[in-house]
């Protein structure tokens, strides 16, 4: 007897050691790049000054970006997403908007508020993507170009755009997204402090929501007044602030935001461009960017600059969010699947022996072990607690004799655990809530009674009896009536 | 330079000594005092830990909060002095009043008077300024921005080379003369600009040299810096690196004169239009049309558009264009057939900026050429059309 309870406590010694072993792990890591972050930080502020950046944009030997924006049903924001693209504060950029396969408007709204007409233009083929049906731009002096394509897909649009590219410098953004009027400025800058080495850069994305915006510009900055944003908000800024300045640093970012990255054209085309199979296609496209250069042993960078460059609108709602983050954490494991021969191979350097071990561990099942660890804890230590009490009754009251009452018991400690402690969790936090809001009265509380019970019990028996006898009665008769009717047969 | 990698080693560096600390106040935390009190191991690391970190939190909070509220109470006792202060110093400008008078303030509103000073330095020319230099002198703070620039910190030394060079030049020369060639990128950048704030004869020569052998970011910024001093360049420091035998050099310099866009009375540019690096080839070409016109440069273009390199080909063919040359549109109708789509698309460029003849060949690809070359020449002839609209538009 003594021998399976010893090894179940020696199971759960080694359980508790496990999980302070992993949160140690992943505080400690944490610790590690926030403080790498914020050496890299203050290492940043010494770069470029306003001034500097001003003469900048004076220049004509900065490098032309082009910016691609793949919209899929979006008549009610396009356009004031491409005026505001078009009004960034760059002296050398054009835009090119591909509508993959909109159901909607789009492509009419372009075409009516940008006087677009039908052009003639060469797509160099680089990339594969789905058929294009027609291109237009503007007759006037805008540099726009509008790609009309069948649908398929942010990544097949984003190839599709990128074809029609003619810069050095390709910029991606989404058409929900607001760029800050100076972020292909801040986004260039490692490109020129690194020529030829810098394949992707991308910047800090900021919540929009509670933001006052006009003509595509954020006029007014404020926390969002929501909750669920107001809290997005703040792990935007954990996310972008922590981790990635420090990955950054290590030349080992594995994510460049969907909603706004800049990329070498000539890097992008060779690593193949957008993957249309995945989800997390930005991610995807990053790893295998680090991938394709390692494994050619060329020198490169990835960069993340500590900048506000762009604004996003993150979900109100609990059921766009899920579906959101859903959507990303399947993202991550695709990407992380897909280049899973990285992990631990050193001659990937920081990227497969730190960052890419950080990901699946902390940021792929991280969540999957958080929920895990705690349920399991959890129900362990409920189901040790609620035996422990049954076992202190038999060793106390004895008060229920018979062995199958005890073993029931034992089976409801058990059950008791999944399910029904939750439910009484959520009605007592519920009951702490409605105390705070200062709820009077008992509440309908339907008793049934005692006596009543043993009535019920009384006349549940005798129905119960009634039933097996009707039953048996019918069986038998049916039997016979069968019986009657085969030998008729025969 | 610091190199990056040095940067990184510093940065590693600095973030290892500071995980340590961390780890070290843990463990000070744990056995001096939590370990006493919690008989199991892993709850007194533990607390220790929260301790730490809830300490260092605290504390950084603390001090950020403290250093706002000394800085506000600084400025709002400088804010009081600041019209007294600019008020003499105008009258010092004047010469209407002794330094005495300032002696003293600057002794007991050292910062506030510092601050007028730079002020008044950055508003004021001529006699005025070095009237106001000289007292800065006097009051010792170009030896305090001297002692500044030889901080480790960068932000400190670009502070002290953004002050000195306001200064005249016999109480910051050298220093400045320093500042030019400092180990940190940015430092150098930010001391060239400042010089050219307020440059002297044969400083522009020296910062043009900055600029070439600088980074991209330096070299873009810088050239925008120099363009009051093109004339200057263009007697000693621009021939000088359009003969260096360094072929980074003598691109680094045509990127900057095309960006400059200006005429230039340059000669030592043809001979580079044969250069053994195809990347200054092209941008030789690229220059062509603000260099004085050549007999013998109708001969190099065509040279240059049958070029196997291809980025010399775009280049001659955009020269072709920009100096009229018909007779290069056979050549150019060649490129249409190339492989390369760059080449393919310059080439239709030219030919629609060349005037009827070009336009016509490009028709004829339109319906005879192969998939590339018509789609190329569509383009061509469409962008073609839109920028005449644009001319008409504009007139």
């Amino acid at each position: 007897m003594i021998e399976p309870a010893s090894s179940f406590f020696q199971f759960f010694s080694f359980f508790e050691r496990a999980i302070i072993a992993y949160v140690a792990a992943i505080n400690a890591i944490y610790f590690f790049l926030m403080v790498l972050g914020f050496f890299a930080l203050r290492r940043y502020r010494d770069g470029l000054i306003p001034e500097d950046r001003e003469a900048l944009l004076r220049s004509p030997l900065l490098p032309e970006i082009t910016i691609v924006v793949p919209a899929h049903n979006e008549e009610l924001s396009i356009c004031e997403s491409v005026k505001a693209l078009l009004n960034l504060n760059y002296p050398k950029h054009d835009v090119i908007v591909v509508n993959d396969g909109s159901t909607d408007d789009t492509l009419r709204v372009l075409i009516d508020n940008f006087r677009l007409c039908r052009s003639a233009g060469h797509c160099d083929g680089a990339l594969p993507s789905k058929p294009v049906r027609a291109i237009y731009r503007p007759r006037g002096p805008i540099r726009l170009t509008v790609v009309d394509k069948e649908k398929g897909g942010k990544a097949d649009a984003l190839n599709a755009g990128l074809g029609f590219a003619r810069s050095p410098l390709v910029a991606a953004v989404d058409s929900d997204s607001l760029l800050e009027q100076d972020a292909l400025m801040h986004v260039v800058e490692p490109f020129l402090q690194d020529p030829g080495k810098v394949l992707a850069c991308g910047g800090i994305i900021r919540v929009v929501n509670g933001c006052s915006v006009e003509h595509g510009k954020v006029t007014r900055i404020s926390t969002p007044r929501a909750v669920l944003p107001l809290l997005q908000t703040i792990e935007y800024l954990r996310a972008f602030l922590g981790g990635r300045v420090a990955f950054s640093f290590l030349n080992s970012l594995m994510l460049i935001s969907g909603a706004f990255g800049i990329f070498n054209r000539k890097a992008l085309i060779e690593a193949g461009g957008f993957l249309s199979t995945t989800v997390g296609e930005d991610m995807e496209l990053v790893v295998r960017l680090h991938r394709r250069w390692r494994e050619r042993k060329k020198n490169y960078r990835i960069v993340f600059v500590p900048e506000p460059v762009c604004w996003t609108e993150v979900p109100e709602s609990w059921k766009v969010l899920h579906r959101q983050r859903n959507r990303w954490q399947r993202g991550t494991v695709e990407s992380l699947a897909a280049h899973r021969h990285i992990i631990l191979k050193a001659r990937f350097g920081v990227l497969g022996l730190f960052a890419m071990p950080y990901f699946v561990l902390f940021e792929m099942f991280g969540p999957l072990e958080y929920a895990f660890l705690f349920f399991v804890v959890s129900i362990l230590f409920g189901i040790l607690l609620s035996m422990s009490a049954v076992v202190l009754e038999e060793f106390t009251m004895r008060r229920y004799p018979s062995v199958a009452d005890l073993l029931r018991l034992l089976a409801a400690a058990i059950v008791e655990n999944f399910g029904y402690r939750q439910f009484l969790t959520v009605w007592r936090v519920q009951g702490v809530w409605d105390a705070l809001r200062g709820k009077r009265g008992w509440g309908a509380m339907e008793r049934r009674g005692f006596q009543r019970r043993a009535a019920d019990r009384t006349a549940k028996d005798r129905r119960r009896f009634q039933r097996r006898a009707a039953d048996r009665t019918t069986m038998e008769r049916g039997g016979f009536q069968r019986r009657a009717a085969d030998r008729t047969a025969k | 330079m610091i190199s990056e990698r040095t940067a990184h080693v510093v940065v590693f560096a600095k973030t290892l000594a500071a995980c340590a600390a961390y780890a070290a106040a843990i463990f000070l935390a744990d056995s001096v005092y939590f370990a006493k009190r919690f008989r199991a191991r892993e709850l007194s690391i533990g607390v220790s830990v929260a301790f730490v970190q809830c300490a260092v939190i605290f504390c950084m909070l603390t001090f950020s909060f403290l250093k706002k509220w000394i800085d506000q109470v600084r400025d709002r006792n400088a804010e009081r002095l600041r019209p007294r202060i600019r008020e003499l110093l105008a009258k010092y400008a004047a010469q209407s009043v002794s330094p005495a008078h300032f002696i003293e303030l600057s002794q007991t509103n050292a910062s506030a008077v510092e601050a007028c000073l730079l002020e008044s330095l950055r508003a004021v020319r001529g006699s005025g300024r070095q009237a106001i230099s000289r007292f800065a002198g006097e009051i010792g703070l170009h030896l305090k921005w001297q002692k500044e620039y030889g901080s480790r910190h960068i932000s400190r030394r670009k502070n002290a080379v953004a002050r000195l060079a306001l200064l005249s030049r016999d109480l910051s020369g050298d220093t400045l003369r320093r500042a030019l060639a400092d180990p940190d990128e940015s430092v150098r950048l930010h001391t060239a600009r400042a010089v050219l704030q307020n440059c002297h004869p044969g400083e522009a020569g020296q910062i043009f040299r900055l600029a070439v052998e600088g980074s991209d970011i330096t070299r873009i910024i810088l050239s925008e810096e120099l363009r009051p001093y093109i004339l200057e360049l263009v007697t000693e420091a621009i021939p000088t690196m359009l003969g260096s035998p360094d072929s980074k050099k003598v691109l680094c310099t045509l990127e900057i004169l095309h960006a400059w866009g200006k005429f230039l009375p340059l000669t030592g540019i043809y001979p580079l239009l044969r250069n053994h690096s195809a990347p200054v080839r092209a941008a030789a070409f690229r220059l062509l049309a603000l260099l004085p016109r050549l007999d013998s440069l109708n001969a190099e273009i065509l040279h240059g558009v049958s070029d196997s390199n291809p980025a010399v080909c775009c280049a001659a063919a955009g020269a072709a264009a920009s100096v009229g040359l018909q007779a290069a549109v056979p050549e150019l109708a060649r490129c249409l057939h190339q492989n390369d789509p760059r080449t393919a698309l310059s080439a239709a460029q030219a030919l629609a900026r060349l005037g009827a003849e070009g336009c016509r060949m490009l028709e004829k690809e339109t319906l005879n050429g192969s998939p590339l070359a018509s789609a190329v020449a569509l383009e061509a002839l469409e962008s073609a059309r839109t920028s005449r609209h644009e001319m008409v538009g504009a007139s």
